[in-house]
């Protein structure tokens, strides 16, 4: 798998369903068809899900892949460490310098190129 | 009526004869081989065409003024017309610079600039290139076809490359809109000895520099250049340099103080909204740079690291202590407990590794964190964590055996005799330098002299080979004079006498 840990953790198979790190292998089974079926029948609940760092898309192919993902042991064991953070913390910004005023016309106020933009 | 234009035709005619005269005698006997013609002359007045251009500026001022007067007095059409030609042909320059440039006349910038004696007289085509280019960075989205020409223009030079040429392809890219490469090229420029590098060409670089770092809101590198004595001054680099200071919290200039400097800048009606926007807010010291926000009390270890991870990734510029903050984050939660933990789940879930499953999240931890480091490890107390440590020293090593290469291949070309053309050989020189920098960065003595023995030698032989085979000796200069500079700053007398007199060199 090519992503890094900021992707693992951010799609961790443990949040695309929805379940916590300690859930059975039936009750993994039972909420991932539940989740394909509330897919397919195209219901609003089932097509977002939440992870640490916010809200994102739900497929039929994410929640299949995590399924798979969770019936391997090994895999598991690593996606368990992983999943350590409850979705319902949210982690802030790191707060920076209060008021950083840029001028982004100043290049072509002085004639030194376009606007600047973020 | 006197014959004004055959006898400026005389004189030039005699100058040039006797020019040619004097260049005949000093001659070898044996015709050189093509070479770029460098600079020749360090000073305008050691310039064997100086006398000529004196001359002829004077009889073009004295054209200007008779026919202008005349055309004026008389009314005559005729007289007026010669007069204003006569007074394009004396600053050709200036209304390249200072009418075809800010109205985005790239091509008649271009032409008018290539007619200068004074200030382009033997910096030919880099200096008419960089007022084409400072053209075209007055449109606001450049034609390609238009940057391609002025691009045709720079990289059919014959003659050495100067600063000027450097600052030309520094605001090319900034056309193209590669900003990165443009900062570093302009900045480059500062490399060159003054002499190859006049104040009307690094003025242009330091003020696209300034703009630049005032549009990013980076204050402390607009203050940087404006204080920076290399750089030339100006009313518009007085005038960001003093908005600079209010931004960062001095107290000077007053409001008044800044409505003085903004005065005399030009384009008022433009800065004037910026400088009123300025005068208004209270001078306060910036605030400290982005702390990490605290994990909840009720986390667990691994739910610490994790949080801390995923604000670091939320982090515009993580400075070095964040990043080993999170590291020990992930070394306090990767510990035995972990594992303890890890082969209970592993009997429930009916398998797994615990051992490698928890190699696999080090592993990824070690990616992650390693390239956000920063060179400069400001601030971090006591020993790095071992997930980073590794990460370190494997840059260096990187950085090092990145730079041996570089090097490498630059001596293997000087012994094949393989030249590039001036603009990549810059941009080699350049590369080679950020290589060079990155290796020092961490600030250790250490490292400082390894990455110095590694160009010591290699790149003041490749300066000699730039100097006397390619004949590029402002670049060659500016070999010397960077190696020089690292020589003083690690005491090594010996190669700081050697550049030192290598740099000492005519241009």
């Amino acid at each position: 798998m090519a992503q890094g840990l900021f992707e693992r953790i951010a799609e961790n198979p443990f949040y695309v369903l929805g379940v916590g790190t300690t859930v059975t292998r039936t009750d993994l089974e039972r909420e991932g068809n539940k989740l394909l079926s509330m897919l397919q029948l195209n219901l609003k609940d089932a097509k977002t899900y939440r992870s640490p760092v916010g809200e994102h898309a739900r497929t039929a192919e994410a929640v299949r892949a995590a399924m798979a993902e969770l019936r391997d042991p090994k895999r598991r064991l690593v996606h368990e460490l992983l999943a350590c953070l409850p979705v319902t913390i949210s982690v802030p910004k790191p707060q920076g310098p209060a008021d950083q005023v840029k001028w982004p016309r100043a290049p072509v106020v002085f004639g030194y190129g376009p606007e600047r933009e973020d | 009526m006197v014959p004004v234009g055959a006898i400026v035709a005389a004189v030039v005619i005699g100058l040039r004869a006797l020019n040619a005269a004097q260049n005949k005698t000093t001659t070898p006997a044996t015709p050189a081989a093509t070479v770029p013609i460098s600079r020749g002359s360090s000073t305008f007045w050691q310039d064997t065409g100086a006398a000529g251009t004196i001359v002829f500026q004077l009889i073009l001022s004295g054209m200007v003024m008779g026919l202008i007067g005349l055309g004026i007095e008389t009314g005559n059409g005729t007289a007026l017309t010669f007069g204003l030609a006569a007074f394009y042909f004396l600053f050709p320059s200036w209304i390249a610079r200072a009418v075809f440039a800010p109205l985005g006349f790239v091509r008649l910038a271009y032409l008018t600039a290539s007619l200068s004696r004074v200030d382009w007289r033997r910096d030919k085509p880099g200096g008419p290139a960089l007022v084409a280019a400072w053209a075209l960075a007055q449109q606001g989205k450049p034609w390609p076809s238009s940057i391609a020409w002025v691009e045709r223009r720079l990289s059919s030079a014959k003659t050495a490359l100067q600063a000027s040429g450097v600052v030309a392809f520094g605001l090319l890219e900034a056309a193209k809109g590669r900003l990165d490469s443009a900062r570093e090229w302009l900045d480059s420029v500062l490399m060159f000895d003054p002499r190859v590098a006049p104040a009307h060409v690094r003025v242009v670089a330091a003020e696209w520099l300034a703009t630049d770092a005032a549009a990013r809101g980076d204050w402390k590198r607009v203050k940087a250049i404006s204080d920076n004595a290399k750089w030339p001054g100006s009313r518009t680099l007085t005038l960001l340099g003093a908005l600079a200071g209010r931004m960062l919290g001095e107290a000077m200039p007053t409001n008044a103080g800044l409505w003085f400097w903004w005065l005399l800048a030009p384009r008022r009606t433009w800065t004037w909204g910026f400088v009123r926007l300025v005068t208004q807010r209270p001078a306060t010291k910036p605030g400290p740079a982005a702390a990490m926000p605290s994990p909840p009390t009720t986390l667990d270890a691994m739910g610490r690291a994790t949080f801390l991870t995923l604000a670091l990734r939320s982090h515009a510029a993580p400075d070095a202590t964040a990043v080993v903050t999170v590291a020990r984050a992930w070394e306090a939660a990767l510990g035995s407990e972990v594992r303890s933990t890890l082969f209970i789940r592993a009997t429930l879930v009916g398998g797994g590794e615990p051992d490698a499953a928890v190699e696999e999240v080090r592993q990824l931890v070690k990616e992650a964190l390693g390239p956000l480091l920063p060179g400069k490890l400001n601030g971090v107390s006591g020993e790095l964590p071992a997930l980073i440590e590794s990460a370190v020293q494997a840059r260096k090593d990187k950085l090092h055996s990145e730079l041996e290469e570089r090097m490498g291949r630059m001596e293997a070309r000087k012994l094949g005799n393989k030249e590039l053309p001036q603009l990549e050989e810059w941009r080699e020189l350049l590369t080679l330098r950020g290589l060079y920098r990155q290796a020092c960065e961490s600030g250790s003595p250490g490292d400082h002299s390894l990455a110095h023995s590694i160009i010591r030698d290699k790149l003041a032989n490749f300066g000699v080979w730039l100097y006397n085979v390619r004949v590029e000796k402002p670049v060659a200069n500016a070999v010397f004079r960077l190696l020089e500079a690292e020589a003083v700053a690690l005491g090594d007398s010996d190669a700081e006498k050697l550049n030192k007199k290598n740099g000492a060199c005519d241009l």
